[in-house]
Order: C-alpha cells, then sequence, then structure tokens
C-alpha cells in the first residue's frame, strides 16, 4: 500500500517542510555555490578579456540549444513522474523516470560529440582559459547530470515497487536543479559572443 | 489514468500545489526560441543583457513550478538563498582582483 510506505512516509520537519526535502534544498544550496563561484569567475574573466567572446564562436549554438530543450523537457518529465507518483500511478511514474534518464542519456551523447569535434578543432582543455573554463563548468555539470541518472534509476527500482516515493519528488529536485545550471552555462558558453 | 484501482485520491497531502506543468514547459520553449532570435540583434550589448533576462526567467520559473518553490515556506527560500549569498560576497570580493588588475597579471 502507497500510503505505509510510500510519500506518507515523509517525517515533517521545521516549518512543516519535511526532512528530505530541506535536507535537499541544503544540497542545492551547497552546489549553488560550487556552481556559482565558477560561473562568478568566468563572468568575471570574460569583462575582463572580451576577446574570450572569439573562442566562443567555436562552440556549437545548434547542438546547445537542443541539449537545452532535452533538459528542459527532461524537467518537464521528472515532474510528471513526481506528480504520478502522488496519485499512486506508479507504471505511469515508471515510464516519465525512464524518460527523463533517457533523455539524460541524450544529453551526455550531443555533449560528447560537441567535445569530439572540439578537441579535434584542437580547442582541448590547455589551449586556453576559456576552454579551461568551458571544460571544467560543462564537465563538471555533466559529472552532476549522471549522478542524477544514477539516482533517478535507483529510486525508480524502489518507487516501482510502492517504497520511498517521497524519493521521486527529492531526485527530482536535484535534477531540476541541474537544469537551471544549464540554462545559465548555455547563454553563457554558446550565445555570449 | 490511473494504473492503480485505489489511486483515484491522492495519497498524502501535500501543502504544494500541481500548476499546469505542460503550460510551464510550453512556456519554456518559446523563451529558449526567444533566447536563440535574440542572437541576431544587431545591438551586441543589448542582445546579451536581454538573453541573460531570459535565463533568468527561465530559472525562475523551474525553481517556482517544477521545484514548487512558489509553495515553499520561507525557511527553504532562506536556504536556498543562502548559497547565492556567498556567490555574491565572492563575486564582489574578488571582481577587484580580476577586473582592475593589468592585464598580463590577470591571465
Amino acid at each position: 500500500m502507497v500510503h505505509a510506505t510510500g510519500l506518507a512516509a515523509q517525517r515533517p520537519g521545521l516549518e512543516g517542510v519535511p526532512r528530505g526535502r530541506l535536507a535537499l534544498w541544503w544540497v542545492i544550496a551547497s552546489e549553488v555555490v560550487i556552481f556559482g563561484g565558477l560561473i562568478a569567475s568566468y563572468v568575471l574573466y570574460r569583462i575582463r578579456f572580451p576577446e574570450w567572446g572569439e573562442f566562443a564562436r567555436h562552440t556549437s549554438t545548434p547542438l546547445g540549444a537542443f541539449n537545452t530543450l532535452v533538459l528542459l523537457t527532461s524537467s518537464f518529465t521528472v515532474v510528471m513522474a513526481h506528480q504520478a507518483a502522488g496519485t499512486g500511478a506508479l507504471r505511469a511514474m515508471g515510464r516519465y523516470l525512464l524518460a527523463t534518464i533517457g533523455l539524460g542519456g541524450v544529453f551526455l551523447i550531443v555533449k560528447a560529440v560537441e567535445y569530439t569535434h572540439e578537441i579535434q578543432a584542437g580547442f582541448t582543455f590547455t589551449a586556453n582559459l576559456f576552454w579551461s573554463f568551458y571544460y571544467t563548468m560543462t564537465g563538471l555539470h555533466a559529472s552532476h547530470v549522471i549522478a542524477g541518472m544514477v539516482a533517478l534509476a535507483l529510486v525508480r527500482r524502489q518507487a516501482l515497487r510502492g517504497r520511498s516515493l517521497h524519493r521521486v519528488e527529492l531526485a527530482g529536485l536535484y535534477w531540476h536543479f541541474v537544469d537551471i545550471v544549464w540554462i545559465f552555462l548555455f547563454p553563457l558558453l554558446y550565445l555570449a559572443r | 489514468m490511473s494504473d492503480h484501482s485505489s489511486s483515484s485520491q491522492p495519497t498524502v497531502q501535500d501543502y504544494h500545489g500541481h500548476p499546469n506543468y505542460r503550460l510551464v514547459w510550453a512556456g519554456l520553449v518559446v523563451l529558449l526560441a526567444l533566447s536563440l532570435a535574440l542572437g541576431a540583434l544587431g545591438n551586441h550589448r543589448l542582445a546579451v543583457s536581454l538573453i541573460f533576462g531570459l535565463a533568468v526567467v527561465k530559472a525562475l520559473l523551474v525553481a517556482g513550478n517544477f521545484m514548487h518553490l512558489r509553495w515553499e515556506p520561507r525557511l527553504v527560500w532562506l536556504v536556498a538563498g543562502w548559497g547565492l549569498l556567498v556567490v555574491a560576497f565572492f563575486y564582489f570580493g574578488v571582481l577587484p582582483d580580476i577586473v582592475y588588475v593589468p592585464r598580463q597579471l590577470a591571465r
């Protein structure tokens, strides 16, 4: 029964916020510091060296835009999984989670294609500071996408049995954060030239 | 359609609502298309400003609706906001060391 082991298993914390959700927001806040520090450093260097706009011309806007669409859609599918979990529609939830994991895979494949083209053109990690920032920021982001996919797969396995359904929301919160990071990386690295 | 006959009612009363997620997603896609179109603007500075403005709107749409931040109490806003505060301290603390030093030292 869903009630016994699922969403209702969430324990209330401060101000009525479930403990797991509050803990996840703390994780997100610490991730904001990590990505925010990197992005802030990049922005400062872009201000100092406007010529970096020329390097940004070598990133692929169509592929970057496609990946943005992929991540925005994956945020939609994961929140639909959360909604389905709330109504006990476990099979629908499983399908939405699978779609989210699949979209994460598509994102990584496209990123790998981009990396391949860029490295073949000589734009490696050590080419200059712009490309160091590029690979650090997108690589760190990609590692978060992989971590999110693993988390979603583990949560899905349990949730399909009606266990720990609240974790669908928690994994989803993390996934949305990864999406928000990309929302800022895309204009920084692809559009601002 | 539900997969379980006993699941016609929500199994838990959560305090956040479920907005029309399809509408939010469609709005995000429209904003993405708008960001790409802005690249064609002649005024580069204006285009970059608008593109980053749209990025903030997209982030707020995701955080507010998909992450349900709209419904969260002040405590969650404070937790989420402290990270941004630390980043702001970092940005303005490091700014003189990068932006206002000779170029050869900044490299």
